[in-house]
């Protein structure tokens, strides 16, 4: 193994998990505020 | 069944599903890439001969695409806060607020992804003495202060025209700092794009230009995400409390 590889997967890592919390944090919203639909 | 709202003011102008799928492809490509295809970097030979390996280079390929992607989205912020001063349709202050959102999330990795590198590469998280890092610390905190403008103005015509020049001055320094690690005085920062250096071999560019590709594309993915998500919360949608005004008028 590498020197220094610790740092490599700490970014990989704290890059990913922020994208999935934002990202699930979006859908949650979306989903929070989903257009309704009106029966004919 | 017919829907209530219409889901758009206006036509996106790239679609958000080929965002999606590039940013999806793109990007877990770019990782993999990064590991199985671009060379290990090497910073030289140690006293005995042997290859001193830069293994925390392949930071380089992530890092520098979510700088792009930040200023991709905070001059998204800013040509929409343009258009609101020149339009005044809210649904582009909408989209200028979700730009300069969207940019503060890519920058804040920016920063950290920065520090982990400098720790790896220099030994310290934090190097005060880099142009490069200062102006796109300035950056970040001048966006960061667009918040607080725009949370201190009641809803409404005013806030939204403050919050659109706030937005267009802050697009300034985005060139600055693409200049700033030029002009630098303290080469700390490492310069890779330029065309007369050999810091690069052809793995190295094309895992980057793929990191690059991907990171606009989720960019851009996001900022639509975020405008949809913010548009449908300004209208109401979904929540009781707001939104008879408009249902009342269908229903």
């Amino acid at each position: 193994m590498h020197e220094g590889w610790e740092y490599v997967v700490a970014t990989y890592g704290l890059i990913t998990l922020t994208l999935v919390i934002w990202f699930w944090m979006i859908l949650a919203k979306l989903a929070r505020h989903r257009p309704r639909q009106l029966d004919d | 069944m017919q829907p209530v709202f219409a889901p758009r003011t206006s036509r996106a102008r790239i679609s958000p599903r080929l965002a999606a799928i590039l940013a999806l492809v793109l990007v877990p490509a770019c990782v993999l890439l990064t590991f199985l295809w671009a060379p290990t970097a090497t910073i030289g030979l140690t006293g005995s001969g042997e290859t001193q390996w830069d293994f925390a280079q392949k930071i380089f390929y992530i890092h520098v695409p979510i700088a792009f992607a930040a200023y991709l989205c905070f001059a998204a912020g800013a040509w929409n806060g343009l258009l609101y001063l020149l339009k005044e349709r809210d649904d582009y202050d909408i989209r200028s607020y979700s730009g300069v959102h969207s940019g503060m999330v890519f920058g804040t990795l920016v920063l950290m992804t920065g520090s982990i590198w400098a720790k790896a590469a220099w030994g310290v998280w934090w190097q005060w003495g880099d142009r490069q890092l200062l102006v796109f610390l300035t950056l970040y905190l001048f966006y960061g202060a667009y918040f607080i403008l725009r949370f201190s103005l009641e809803p409404g015509r005013a806030r939204n025209r403050a919050s659109a020049i706030y937005a267009i001055l802050g697009v300034a320094l985005v060139p600055l700092s693409f200049l700033a690690i030029r002009i630098a005085d303290t080469l700390i920062h490492p310069i890779v794009l330029t065309s007369d250096g050999d810091r690069l071999t052809g793995p190295m560019w094309g895992t980057f230009a793929v990191g690059v590709a991907g990171f606009a594309a989720l960019a851009i993915w996001m900022l639509q995400l975020e405008t949809t998500a913010k548009l449908r919360a300004m209208r109401g949608y979904g929540a009781d409390e707001e939104a008879p005004a408009v249902e009342a008028s269908h229903a």
